[in-house]
């Protein structure tokens, strides 16, 4: 309990150092606030004064961090340059289009992997086993970008079985979920496997043999509790890295959601909108890992005690 | 992107008997190094050698969109009549480039920092911790992106993007194994005889270091590879006209109902280099297993 | 003479590499009694501990039974499915193993370990699973069984480790346990600690025990019986005292020679050679190349031969002097 609440302190702290970093993107970024709006070679001086003054320019850079925060924590994340709209309101809508598809995708890659590495380590050696391990590794090593242009290339123009551009309906979804989905399920099954194999062949399984403990309760209640931890370690790596491929994929698939909105964002120096959107992210990162550390200790009791040997 | 860390600290090594090994090292790993070694240097000839530029920028409208084997163009020509076989070789070259680039400069911050971490105390310990753990908290393609949206788009900012968010995790494992190097007992007895930090550091930690450094840098050529094509298909990336494969597949994808070609050819390229890279870092993996000794 | 709890009859075992079978273990026979402590000595690549692993029917993929009988309680093993063997596992047969820490599982407590060892072989409630999980717990000497119940393995010491995996294995009060090496692993004090412990259950319980080792020492102390292994096959059996009095086997001699404390400046004889890899065993009598009392006699495997009440040895020139 005391750990859980230290790492949450600790996670507290990153995410305060995280917004410092996306403040000063969001200052020091060449073309500031004015300049976007206002040309300085056609306005007098005076008015550009007034200008700065209004969006808080002028004060010391602290308080206007300070501000910055306040509002952030309030859910104001400032105006967009672009189009004048409080951010949250762009941000809000883009982000559910994000949560369905990386939802999807993540349960696409957990819940078919885990299985498939399961029942790849229980029948090892098998044909099974064998077309699931040269598929998992022909498929890591395609760029998602590529294995996305190749879909859309046979499924979406040639056969034309499935859109894919935007987000009109939920058959959209199915294309950029399954691309987004390839690299993590075949990591996920190839580390479920590894992870069951290993505990397969442990020491103990044979000591539970010798004392008469059936072969399924030995798989399912042992092998299986022992191999969770690689795979809940996975599982937090997995969202940082499933956040990266979630931007490029909705850029390919013209999928309205976060990503669209940060690259759009920046090819428009649109600074609020790309700032918040880091913020946010670096939230969501940091929330996998602490809940993914609190999970680990909660799985795997070694990790658990500090306090070692009772002799 | 394509490759991945978790996998390779999972996976157990696969037979080690059954190839020809030239030095302790497969004859395929060789020509992986040879290979990225060679492409390194087309890189650095392809951004410095301007008189050779011709060879992939020269446009000629009447022959464009040709297939592979036609006369003149073994690998065909792009939209605006380009030779694809300079091109893609060219991109190639810049994509090891960048490769390279990113993966010299992750791992030599990457070792600077999880040596300092690991063995300077344990304010240094919880100083870089955090610095890693800041960096760790925006995912990879957001700082390049958002790098590309402060200094502009082009190679160097892909470089330094991918190079700042590649280290932290390798100077995580950096200093786990520093945590254990540093109760050896050669250890105690260079401080004891009043030998500094960092020369220690200098010669015991970093040869020790060498097998897992080699091992993550080919890993990280390959993410930094996968990178720069996808920065470089958003258009993030290399700047016309600077060739490189992601390029050459935004390319061929806004004229993908008119031909395949282009973007099977970047794409093909692109998958065989990671499949190679990916080949020899399991096998400098497997050559070093025994002793980088892996502990659960 | 009571039926003996486990019969080993001319029993062989061999591994399967591929086009043939490579023998392991050659031609044992040998027998445990009721209430009888017996020793099975030897170095690794013997066969002692595979030949312990086929008492609970616990071999590895690829190894099988390829001649004689090995009989359990009676019954015979051959035609023993998983189902039979499960019955027999931890309720009548039991083992204990070398290391502690790899042999209990990492994410359980000690206790509902061995309360899943009682409810694997009787239907009983977890609260009476409990209760004689506790009372195990205490049989082996672990004070505050209740706290010690819940924790996990590597909270434990490597002692109280091997006392724990002791009460799984005994919890269902077996008629023979195999003991495979259980205080190799543990520092000198605390082996002791242990062998009096098993020694001390056996006696209250009655069991027989199979204690496996590679040290001498150690079942000269505990044993009633000691078999003696070399490269698969049996080469010496006999009662302690007599075993340690007056060797027949070379090997055995040996052995027992290595083991003893030496005045200054007394001579140290070693068996010159290692050990034959399965595979490479010689068709003489395989101790042969090894064996300062060999003649071309020798060049004939010998064949286990009853001596003394009680004694059997594998030798051409047994009982001789070493020749100088």
């Amino acid at each position: 309990m005391a750990y859980a609440l230290k790492r949450i302190g600790y996670a507290v702290l990153i995410m305060f150092l995280a917004s410092l970093v996306t403040f000063a993107a969001l200052r020091i970024a060449p073309g500031s606030a004015v300049t976007a709006i206002l040309d300085p070679a056609r306005t007098p001086p005076d008015v550009i004064e007034r200008y700065k003054e209004e969006l808080g320019l002028n004060l010391p850079i602290w308080q206007q961090y300070l501000h910055y925060m306040s509002g952030v924590l309030r859910g104001d994340f400032g105006t967009s340059l672009f189009d004048r709209r409080p951010v949250i309101d762009l941000i809000a809508e883009a982000a559910m289009y994000t949560v369905v598809l990386a939802l999807a995708a993540f349960v696409l890659a957990f819940g078919l992997g885990v299985p498939a590495g399961v029942l790849s380590a229980l029948h090892r050696g098998s044909w099974f086993d064998r077309i699931v391990r040269w598929f998992t590794s022909a498929l890591m090593s395609i760029p998602n970008f590529v294995l996305a242009l190749l879909l859309v290339a046979i499924l979406g123009v040639k056969w034309k079985l499935l859109p894919v551009s935007g987000a009109s309906a939920p058959i959209n979804l199915v294309l950029p979920a399954i691309v987004l989905a390839a690299d993590p399920w075949s990591l996920t099954t190839r580390v479920t496997r590894t992870a069951v194999v290993e505990q397969l062949g442990a020491d103990f399984t044979r000591t539970l043999r010798a004392r008469g403990v059936s072969r399924q309760s030995i798989h399912w209640r042992h092998v299986l509790r022992n191999a969770l931890s690689p795979v809940v370690s996975l599982g937090s790596v997995q969202i940082r890295t499933l956040l990266g491929y979630t931007l490029i994929v909705e850029v390919i698939f013209r999928w309205p959601g976060l990503g669209s909105q940060l690259v759009q964002a920046i090819l428009k120096r649109d600074y609020p909108v790309a700032s918040a959107l880091a913020l946010l992210l670096a939230l969501v990162v940091v929330i996998a890992s602490t809940v993914g550390d609190l999970l680990l200790r909660a799985v795997d009791p070694r990790i658990r005690s500090s306090k070692e040997v009772v002799a | 992107m394509a490759t991945n860390l978790a996998s390779m600290a999972v996976e157990a090594p696969a037979s080690r008997r059954a190839r020809r090994r030239i030095g302790g090292v497969t004859i395929s790993a060789w020509v992986g190094v040879v290979t990225l070694a060679v492409a390194a240097i087309a890189g650095l000839i392809v951004l410095l050698v301007p008189s050779l530029r011709h060879l992939w920028t020269a446009q000629d409208l009447r022959s464009t969109f040709l297939g592979p084997l036609s006369p003149g163009h073994p690998l065909g020509t792009d939209n605006l009549g380009r030779d694809l076989l300079w091109r893609t070789l060219a991109g190639l070259g810049v994509s090891a480039g960048v490769g390279v680039g990113v993966a010299l400069l992750a791992v030599s911050l990457g070792l600077m920092v999880g040596i300092i971490g690991g063995f300077f105390g344990r304010a240094a310990d919880v100083a870089t911790n955090v610095v890693i753990d800041v960096t760790w908290a925006f995912p990879a393609i957001l700082l390049a992106v958002l790098f590309a949206g402060w200094l502009g788009p082009g190679l160097l900012t892909v470089v330094l993007a991918l190079a700042l968010t590649e280290w932290a995790g390798f100077s995580r494992i950096i200093r786990g194994e520093v945590l254990s190097l540093r109760e050896r007992d050669y250890v105690s007895a260079a401080r004891v005889l009043g030998r500094g930090r960092v020369a220690i550091s200098l010669r015991h930690f970093v040869p020790n270091l060498m097998p897992v450094t080699m091992v993550l840098a080919v890993y990280f050529v390959a993410v930094a590879i996968v990178a720069e094509a996808g920065l470089s298909f958003l258009g993030l990336g290399a700047q016309p006209p600077m060739p490189s494969l992601g390029s050459a597949l935004a390319q061929g994808r806004d004229y993908l109902t008119r031909t395949w070609w282009p973007v099977i050819l970047a794409g093909g390229v692109l998958t065989l280099t990671v499949l190679l890279l990916n080949s020899v870092s399991d096998q400098l993996r497997e050559h070093f297993d025994p002793r980088i000794g892996r502990r659960r | 003479m009571t039926q003996p709890v486990i019969e080993f009859t001319e029993f062989s075992l061999g591994r399967d590499i591929g086009t043939v079978w490579e023998p392991l273990v050659t031609d044992i026979t040998l027998a445990l009694h009721p209430g009888e402590v017996l020793g099975l000595v030897g170095e690794s690549g013997s066969g002692k501990s595979l030949s312990a692993l086929s008492c609970l029917g616990l071999l590895p993929a690829k190894v099988k039974q390829l001649g004689g009988t090995l009989r359990v309680l009676g019954r015979d093993t051959a035609d023993f499915t998983e189902d039979d063997w499960r019955e027999v596992r931890g309720a009548q047969v039991s083992m204990i193993f070398q290391d502690p820490m790899t042999s209990l599982d990492p994410c359980f407590t000690v206790g509902s370990q061995i309360v899943e060892t009682i409810r694997a072989h009787e239907s009983v409630s977890v609260k009476v699973a409990h209760s004689s999980a506790l009372e195990m717990l205490r049989l082996v000497g672990i004070k505050d069984p209740e706290s010690r119940y819940a924790a996990y393995p590597h909270e434990l010491s490597g002692g109280l480790r091997q006392r724990a995996m002791i009460a799984a294995a005994l919890v269902m009060k077996p008629t023979v346990l195999v003991a495979d090496e259980p205080t190799t692993a543990l520092d000198v004090t605390t082996q002791a600690a242990i062998i009096d412990l098993v020694i001390g259950l056996q006696r209250e319980m009655g069991m027989s025990v199979l204690w496996i080792s590679h040290d001498l020492a150690v079942v000269a102390n505990l044993a009633h019986r000691v078999a003696v292994m070399y490269a698969g096959e049996l080469v010496e059996v006999a009662p302690t005292d007599r075993l340690f009095a007056d060797p027949q086997h070379p090997y055995t001699r040996g052995l027992i020679d290595s083991a003893r404390v030496r005045a200054a400046g007394e001579p140290f004889d070693f068996i010159s050679g290692s050990v034959p890899e399965p595979g490479g065993w010689p068709q003489s009598c395989r101790f042969a190349p090894r064996c300062s009392r060999s003649t071309e006699a020798c060049d004939d495997p010998p064949r286990m031969t009853v001596g003394l009440i009680d004694s059997s040895v594998r030798c051409h020139h047994p009982g001789a002097e070493v020749v100088a």
